[in-house]
């Protein structure tokens, strides 16, 4: 039974203009999926779907056998949404401890204090959020998944924000994840991370999955994951 | 049917107290220490003075049994109003909370979950107005009674304001399920409001023939059986016991009814409607405008004036259908927030008393597409009420530069409905000891209505002054003075550099 099954799914905010169409794809046990696609090509909707933050028009999602809205669902994913909605109000402190509580997990601060240091934010444990620059939001984000390390970790777009430094950081705790035999599903633009990270990379254009392969794969046929996402465009375009 | 875990509501409606605690408490108006203690002190006296005039209100009356259950009986016929109102104010509040639903978009809750941990909020928020209704009765009671007015308390205030919450609750979820199933979900929140409200209209019209029978029953020295004092009646027929027990047993099953009938509600993707033809207007209309008129919070408000001015306006009512258009200023209470961003641009820099005029502006705009056609219509039907109808459209005006100051000095950030809520509740402490200051000193019309236009002024003055603060604030002008900003003595953190900040250590491990 795969840990992540999106069947069907199709999904309009107007009733005219299908967001997604018919989008079907799974993430197994232990692999990194890569979601890639221009603006406006349906990657947060999908994901939003996921989360139950829109509702399920048509199709199906389950998260390791549950239903995407039922807690069993909630306990096994994680979302690292590309606006952070962090509750600037709380420290990095009182918001892993309340994340650690609604995952019913006992928050490990001496792994989390460590993380900081490692990215680069030694000391600011018990700031306030409000008082991070952007950069260390995401950073943020990205560690709270590290402490929780739920079965899933969906990220929009989080590792956009952070600099090369956290960047490599976050790919070699990424590599960890996957070898725990957790899964996770990528989606950004940086093509040259998932060459290197991604198992499987799936091409998500107009609301449709154009592509659904090992990114191996793609970069033999294409070069480049890139080349692949050019060549695909190049072609579709009037 | 999804279940609710209520740990998870538990600890998700512990963040929502945190951020009231730390972004409404401290914030605006409030972040001054001495002007949170006079809030309370204010708040107090309030309270002191609304109690000691209860007290010696009902003194006189103290060894009358059939009395007190009259005083009660009448005061459970319009605490159900009070409920009734709280609980629509609240769930328009709520309504608009967008943006602290978002707050909890990324944590692994369910939509009923973070639904049950708004709903404890709106309880408390229901529950503090329905206390500032009959606090002064009940603590009179209870200081010439002793411990057995802790009956009358329980029988008319505390179990009918239970029951009557609970149910409305019910009927609230219920609603909501019901615009689902024809298809009109999108717009639950507002068809609900309007449901409400006609509840509510309904109820007041019922209030007076409810309370001449109770009287009647007073005066033929009979106990009256009326719906609305159900509660206090079996507690006079059938015992204390029973009757908790019963009350107690029926809250379980609304409160079960209310979780199972939540629906799943989902975080609303547009906060501000395009309105159809308004594009025509961009020479006229500017940013500032187009943020109230566009808002949902406006649609909201909009919805509730033209059912309160169609609710008026048939009869001869003594209140004038124009009043109606007091519920437009409403959306003026999010407009300082929400045009906060117009502000940040870049060259956007204007005086606060131009902020403050562009602020106003919006709401003048608003005010004039409503009241025009309303004040056609109302003369086109009642031709004697055009001069009248200046009062409540001057009153309007004046609304809009309240709300728009309220917006200012408690900035609701996020449409948080608890800075809206407290920031409403302060005024209204302030006035009301304003009120009663000025009625004691016994002083002329002319003089009354100077002190409240002096007032008045002074709170757009402290509003602009606000503006400019917040402003300063932002552009972090203040420099390192000032609790504003916190300090750090440290230097920026090296990480594992070295000493050498120009060579990342990524490369180090390279």
């Amino acid at each position: 039974m795969p840990l992540l099954n999106v069947s069907s799914v199709s999904y309009s905010y107007d009733g005219v203009v299908n967001v997604l169409s018919d989008v079907s794809f799974t993430v197994e046990d232990g692999t990194i999926v890569g979601l890639v696609g221009p603006n406006g090509s349906g990657k947060s909707t999908l994901i939003k779907n996921i989360f139950d933050l829109v509702r399920l028009q048509s199709g199906a999602i389950r998260i390791g056998g549950h239903e995407h809205t039922r807690p069993g669902a909630k306990e096994l994913a994680m979302y690292l949404s590309s606006n952070d909605y962090l509750p600037e109000f709380l420290t990095a402190r009182e918001y892993l401890s309340m994340m650690g509580k609604l995952f019913g997990l006992e928050t490990d601060h001496e792994k989390a204090l460590g993380l900081f240091r490692t990215f680069a934010m030694e000391g600011r444990y018990d700031d306030l959020i409000e008082d991070y620059s952007h950069g260390m939001r995401k950073k943020t984000q990205l560690i709270s998944a590290f402490v929780i390390r739920p079965p899933l970790t969906v990220i929009d777009e989080t590792l956009n924000g952070v600099d090369i430094e956290a960047l490599y950081l976050a790919e070699a705790e990424f590599r960890k994840v996957r070898d725990e035999g957790r899964s996770i599903l990528l989606c950004t633009h940086d093509f040259a991370v998932l060459e290197r990270l991604a198992d499987r990379t799936l091409f998500l254009d107009l609301g449709s999955v154009v592509r659904d392969e090992a990114t191996r794969d793609l970069v033999d046929e294409h070069g480049s994951v890139a080349a692949m996402v050019f060549d695909h465009l190049g072609t579709s375009q009037p | 049917m999804t279940a609710v875990r209520l740990r998870h509501s538990a600890v998700l409606a512990r963040m929502l107290l945190v951020f009231f605690v730390r972004r409404v408490l401290r914030a605006g108006f409030l972040k001054s220490a001495p002007v949170r203690v006079f809030v309370a002190v204010a708040a107090v006296l309030l309270l002191a003075v609304m109690c000691t005039a209860s007290y010696f209100f009902l003194r006189p009356l103290a060894g009358e049994a059939a009395v007190w259950r009259l005083l009660f009986d009448t005061a459970t016929v319009s605490i159900l109003l009070w409920v009734q109102i709280a609980f629509l104010l609240v769930k328009v509040l709520f309504l608009n909370a967008e943006g602290m639903l978002r707050l909890s978009y990324q944590l692994p809750v369910t939509n009923r979950e973070r639904s049950a941990a708004f709903l404890l909020y709106e309880a408390v928020m229901t529950a503090v107005v329905a206390t500032a209704g009959l606090i002064s009765l009940s603590v009179s009671a209870l200081i010439l009674l002793g411990p057995s007015a802790a009956g009358y308390i329980t029988a008319s205030v505390i179990l009918p304001v239970t029951l009557t919450y609970l149910g409305l609750s019910v009927l609230y979820q219920v609603l909501t399920r019901l615009w689902r199933l024809v298809r009109l979900g999108r717009m639950a929140g507002v068809l609900n409001a309007l449901a409400l409200f006609a509840i509510l209209a309904s109820y007041s019209a019922l209030m007076t023939p409810l309370i001449q029978r109770i009287s009647g029953g007073y005066l033929r020295r009979e106990t009256e059986y009326t719906w609305v004092t159900s509660v206090s009646w079996a507690w006079n027929e059938h015992g204390p016991w029973v009757a908790l027990a019963g009350a107690v047993a029926l809250s379980a099953l609304l409160v079960t009814l209310v979780f199972a009938l939540a629906p799943n509600q989902h975080v609303r993707q547009a906060r501000y409607v395009k309105l159809p033809g308004s594009v025509r207007l961009r020479g006229v209309l500017g940013p500032y405008d187009w943020c109230l008129l566009r808002s949902a919070q406006t649609v909201a408000a909009a919805a509730m004036t033209v059912a309160l001015f169609v609710f008026l306006l048939p009869d001869r009512s003594p209140v004038h259908p124009l009043w109606s258009l007091a519920a437009l200023s409403f959306g003026g209470l999010y407009q300082f927030t929400a045009t906060e961003q117009l502000r940040a641009l870049p060259g956007a820099q204007e005086s606060p008393w131009r902020v403050y005029a562009r602020l106003i502006k919006a709401q003048m705009v608003l005010l004039a597409v409503f009241a025009v056609p309303a004040l056609v219509i109302t003369t086109a039907v009642h031709p004697g009420r055009f001069l009248p109808g200046l009062v409540p459209l001057v009153s309007c005006l004046g609304g809009a530069v309240m709300t728009t100051c309220i917006s200012v000095v408690f900035p609701a950030e996020k449409d948080n409905p608890f800075s809206v809520f407290l920031g409403l509740s302060v005024v209204l402490i302030v006035t009301g000891l304003a009120v009663i200051g000025l009625g004691l000193l016994s002083l002329p019309p002319w003089a009354v209505t100077g002190c409240l236009a002096g007032a008045a002024a002074a709170f757009v003055g402290y509003a602009v002054q606000g503006i400019r603060t917040s402003e300063s604030r932002r552009r972090n002008a203040e420099g390192t003075v000032g609790s504003e900003v916190r300090r750090r003595s440290r230097a920026a953190d090296a990480g594992r550099r070295g000493g050498h900040p120009a060579h990342p250590h990524v490369l180090d491990r390279a």
